[in-house]
């Protein structure tokens, strides 16, 4: 594992002053995120309401748009970069991740169980007693 | 609905008190930094909703 005897928080500046690399230029990197973002959304909008695509993919082709939208972000507006400095940063931006999607899917779960708890259809209860 | 209005309005005021020390005090380092800690609320919120705009509209819309 690297070791950096420094770990960068949000909207710190490196100990000696010096700015990051990455926020060398932030008008540039903002303008970049910017145009990044508003391409595909425009792209987003477009797949969505065309009927040119062949539509099963849609959605599909709507996720990696949205993913790559979410990775944009993450880049140019949160500023997660690979430096050994932003290690904390990722874990902790994965942490969420993981808690974030534990809770989700347990919750759909969950739900989905109480769902087909809920309402029973005769012949599922008959099939219930079968096993049982 | 309520706690997402309660979360918006703080959200709101968070955003009008930063612009107000921007204004007042420019960009000093303090207040910079409180900026870009605003900048992780927000921007983390729009992430959150480019995940519920693909799947509640463009997803809902699609033919």
């Amino acid at each position: 594992m690297t070791h950096a005897p420094y770990d960068r928080a949000p909207g710190d500046t490196s100990p000696s002053g010096r700015p990051q690399e990455a926020e060398t230029y932030p008008l540039l990197v903002y303008t970049t995120g910017l145009f990044l973002a508003l391409l595909l959304t425009a792209t987003s909008f477009w797949v969505a309401n065309t009927s040119l695509l062949w539509p099963p993919g849609v959605p599909l082709g709507l996720a990696v748009l949205a993913i790559a939208q979410m990775g944009v972000h993450l880049v140019f507006f949160l500023h997660i970069t690979t430096g050994a400095d932003n290690t904390n940063n990722v874990l902790a931006l994965a942490f969420g991740v993981l808690i974030v999607a534990l809770v989700i899917a347990g919750s759909v779960w969950i739900m989905d169980n109480l769902n087909a708890n809920m309402v029973m259809p005769m012949n599922e209860l008959m099939n219930l007693h079968m096993q049982h | 609905m309520g706690c997402h209005g309660l979360h918006v309005g703080i959200g709101l005021i968070w955003l009008v008190v930063m612009m107000a020390q921007v204004a007042a005090k420019g960009f000093a380092a303090t207040v910079e930094r409180r900026l870009l800690c605003f900048s992780l609320f927000w921007h983390a919120l729009d992430i959150i909703w480019v995940g519920l705009f693909t799947v509640v509209y463009l997803m809902g819309v699609s033919p």
